[in-house]
């Protein structure tokens, strides 16, 4: 007898379809696995050759990402897309022939329609035993073979691309060199500021400005993604403007004010003194115009002729301190002893005024020092990095690039330029920032011509005198009615160059500063630009 | 139900124990007795249609005899009167003298009737016969008188002599519940014909149903239950038949005048529940609708004349109905 409608065989039926449900849902997900993971190799596949087209940090990790994205939306079509009980039955009435059993045993278990022949329960033990046969194994499980073929084809290609060598990681390994010294000259300039502001005056404008622009080189150091070109310019654009608050005679300058703070002292105490500061200065000068009244008229006049000669050496370096030493001499002759006092303080104002200038140009010097080091320290890093690149892409496409036995900084500059210009093959390394240089003096346009220098060698200079600039030019004269020295002050012509020999280490910044701002100003072309720059960065004699 | 010994389970028995005794005389024609059958159970007609001499007249005579029922025959002509297949009021004589009208029942008042090449018949004619199929009842002379049941109408028409004949109508064809091809014998099967036809055997038929058993199984075929997506199946069937359907196919777009009428749906949904039964199912799968597709739709399908210059047959517009892949959603 069959079974009635109150014996329904459902409760059988139910826990079997979701079963078969659950296999249904794995067999579709592995079919979407077949058909598409062609696709998405295809996408892993671009990635890898879009990271060999432009430069991309972590390739790999990006190859990865569709990948990803392909397998969550796999696992989510699987397990997350509605599949009803009732579209269960209906597939595997299709799939299995089961002649449309359990899907209409579903329906009927529902339906209220009379059912006085009793063919409901008829059907639904009909479809429960049906589903009881029910295997997993007896679904369809074979998946398009062309398919997984194209997929194998394109993941073959893929991990071809994942495992072959990438010209761009030796790029991206430039940068990141790069980034880290940029890092490194970060910090070290952040130590030259913070010794720029502790050793200078806090009320200089001057002062204030070399520690903005500091401030912004920091920063942009910092900030730098490994763009060696960016670190350079930026670099240049500081040293630039730190050039401008720099005086070109502060070593004159200084060299004088210690001379005559050495010579002021020694007046003042009848020693000489090898050394002086212009403290000790300016209180030797206070203490001359004390003792003026205990001097007889000869001394007096010496000690006047004595400090105009002292004004005559000052005048090239600090007009104002010489005009303040002549105004003293000038009362010590008059005898004045309060004029003498009054000129001294003067005096011994202007000392301290130029102490300052000395002391602040002393330490924009030490910052161009130090901006200067680090630009030699990135040129070196992204130069360490285009040899490794120029090695590893010039074998086995021709001679060409330079040879020679480049002299390390620091050393003496026997650089010798051997490299044969031109040459086959050309390389990446070439047009990458800080190729070719490789510590060597090589003169792009003299390429095998010896560049010889010499730290102590002696080079032509144009005179670095009163002449220049147009300071003024204090000539002694003749000798007043009263017995004052007459002095004409007057404007040096300007183009009367005077020429002379002089330690080429006392006009390198001359010469350096010059190069750097011919190309501040684009008139050496920004393909020579990195060789003006080692060019100089060799000769520093620091 | 008519008779109350019958049961589901015995449906499938006594349907296949029909049909291998009428198998016993029809020689092959698997498919034809099939059908024939389905349509009997299913309370509906059959139009047949083939050459002479396959054996109509000896099936529908060997079905009668396994059923245990009346059967006549009836031989369209031009000539033949309504009244001649329906009958008609005599002048007689009752008990007491009188002169009184005694109605003279016609050769449809049986349960099997074969009407012989029904296209020969004038219209007239044959839309008498029609009507009896249809409401399964005759009215004379302002009496309506019913047909006995079971009732089951077997006509025939000849595909080739179509001079000098009346076509059915689409409206009267779309009465017949099957249009079923006679396919001409093979030769293993004119061989098995030669040998019971022309010996001296004679097979001696005995009955293995009545009328009020086949009754009984046509009210158990229609209540066989049939799941939602399958009815809606057979409607999108019976709908895709009609070239301004959505899910036409090109064919049916192309060569088709007018699709399947509604009583083409209910004809395969009717005829899907006895393949069912007969299959040992108790549900109709969509597979029972494709199976009563051709015979139920082949001939309420209507072709335009680029059809008929093409030799486009309506079973291959059928075949392309079926094939539409929208079907099956």
């Amino acid at each position: 007898m069959p079974t009635t409608k109150n014996e329904s065989p459902l409760p059988d039926l139910r826990p079997r379809l979701a079963t078969m449900g659950r296999y249904l849902r794995l067999r579709d997900g592995l079919r979407l696995v077949v058909r598409t993971l062609w696709l998405a190799m295809l996408v892993v596949v671009l990635v890898e050759l879009a990271a060999r087209t432009w430069p991309m940090a972590n390739r790999h990790l990006w190859a990865l990402v569709p990948l990803g994205v392909w397998l969550l939306g796999v696992l989510l079509y699987t397990w997350l897309r509605p599949l009803s009980l009732y579209a269960v039955a209906r597939r595997l009435d299709a799939e299995l022939y089961l002649k449309d059993r359990l899907a209409t045993a579903l329906e009927l278990q529902d339906s209220d329609r009379p059912d006085p022949l009793a063919f409901y329960p008829r059907q639904l033990a009909d479809a429960a035993a049906m589903a009881r046969r029910l295997k997993p194994g007896a679904l369809d499980w074979q998946v398009s073979r062309q398919k997984l073929g194209w997929a194998a084809a394109v993941a073959t290609v893929a991990l071809a691309l994942v495992f072959l060598p990438n010209p761009m990681d030796a790029i991206l390994t430039h940068r990141a060199a790069v980034q880290a010294a940029a890092q490194q000259q970060a910090e070290a300039i952040r130590a030259a500021r913070n010794e720029l502001e502790s050793a200078t005056d806090p009320t200089s404008e001057e002062r204030a400005q070399a520690l903005a622009e500091l401030e912004r080189l920091m920063a942009a150091l910092a900030a730098n993604p490994g763009d060696l070109d960016q670190a350079l310019a930026d670099l240049a654009k500081t040293q630039a403007q730190l050039r401008e608050l720099q005086s070109p005679a502060a070593t004159a300058r200084q060299s004088a004010l210690d001379q005559l703070a050495a010579q002021l002292t020694a007046l003042s105490q009848g020693e000489s003194q090898a050394s002086a500061d212009t403290a000790e200065a300016g209180q030797a000068l206070q203490e001359l115009a004390a003792s003026l009244p205990g001097l007889d008229p000869s001394a007096q006049t010496d000690l006047a002729d004595t400090l105009d000669r002292l004004a005559a050496q000052t005048a090239a370096a600090d007009a104002d301190l010489a005009k303040s030493l002549v105004d003293l001499a000038n009362a010590v002759r008059n005898g004045s002893a309060g004029e003498a006092l009054q000129a001294a303080g003067a005096a011994q104002g202007a000392l301290a005024q130029a102490s300052q200038n000395a002391d602040l140009q002393e330490a924009l010097a030490q910052a161009q020092n130090a901006l200067n080091d680090s630009r030699q320290q990135l040129a070196q890093s992204g130069q360490a990095q285009s040899q490794g690149q120029a090695q590893a892409q010039t074998s086995g496409q021709g001679q060409g690039q330079g040879q020679g036995q480049g002299q390390g900084q620091n050393q003496q500059g026997q650089g010798q330029g051997s490299g044969q210009p031109g040459g086959g093959g050309g390389t990446t390394a070439n047009q990458l920032p800080g190729a070719n240089r490789t510590g060597r003096a090589n003169d792009p346009t003299q390429p095998n011509r010896p560049a010889v220098t010499g730290q102590l060698d002696t080079i032509y200079a144009p005179n670095a005198g009163p002449h220049l600039n147009g300071n003024p030019d204090f000539v002694a004269g003749q000798e007043t009615e009263q017995g004052q020295t007459l002095i004409r002050e007057e404007q040096s012509p300007q183009g009367n160059i005077n020429p002379s020999l002089v330690p080429y280490r006392d006009v390198y910044q001359t010469y350096a500063n010059a190069a750097a701002e011919s190309m501040d100003r684009d008139h050496i072309p920004v393909e020579w630009q990195d060789y003006v720059r080692d060019y100089f960065s060799q000769l520093d004699p620091k | 139900m008519t008779n109350p010994a019958f049961t589901i389970e015995n449906f499938r028995t006594t349907a296949t124990t029909i049909e291998a005794a009428v198998g016993e005389v029809i020689v092959g024609q698997q498919a034809l007795v099939r059908h024939t059958l389905i349509t009997l159970l299913a309370g509906g007609n059959a139009l047949l249609e083939g050459v002479p001499g396959l054996g109509k007249t000896v099936l529908v005579r060997t079905l009668a005899r396994v059923i245990d029922c009346d059967f006549s025959r009836i031989q369209f002509t031009p000539d033949l009167m309504p009244a001649d297949i329906v009958g008609t009021n005599l002048i007689a004589e009752d008990e007491q003298g009188r002169r009184v009208f005694r109605f003279e029942a016609g050769p449809i008042f049986a349960n099997l009737v074969l009407a012989d090449e029904i296209n020969r018949a004038t219209p007239k004619t044959q839309s008498a016969m029609l009507e009896a199929m249809q409401e399964q009842s005759v009215t004379v002379a302002r009496t309506t008188r019913p047909i006995p049941a079971p009732f089951f109408v077997l006509a025939t028409q000849n595909p080739l002599e179509m001079d000098g004949t009346y076509p059915l109508p689409e409206a009267q064809l779309d009465r017949f519940f099957f249009k079923l091809n006679v396919p001409y014998p093979s030769v293993e099967e004119l061989v098995a014909i030669a040998d019971r036809t022309t010996g001296r055997d004679s097979r001696d038929l005995k009955p293995v149903a009545d009328g009020p058993t086949i009754v009984a199984m046509q009210q158990v075929a229609r209540a066989v239950p049939i799941a939602q997506h399958v009815t809606l199946a057979a409607a999108r069937l019976t709908r895709a038949t009609h070239p301004d359907d959505d899910h036409a196919p090109d064919v049916v777009r192309r060569y088709v005048r007018y699709g399947a009428s509604p009583r083409g749906m209910q004809a395969i949904i009717l005829a899907g529940k006895i393949i069912a039964l007969l299959d040992g199912r108790y549900n109709v799968a969509i597979d029972d609708l494709q199976a009563a597709a051709y015979p139920a739709l082949r001939h309420r399908i209507i072709l335009n004349f680029e059809a008929q210059a093409e030799g486009v047959t309506t079973d291959a517009v059928i075949e392309a109905v079926l094939n539409t892949p929208a079907l099956a959603a």
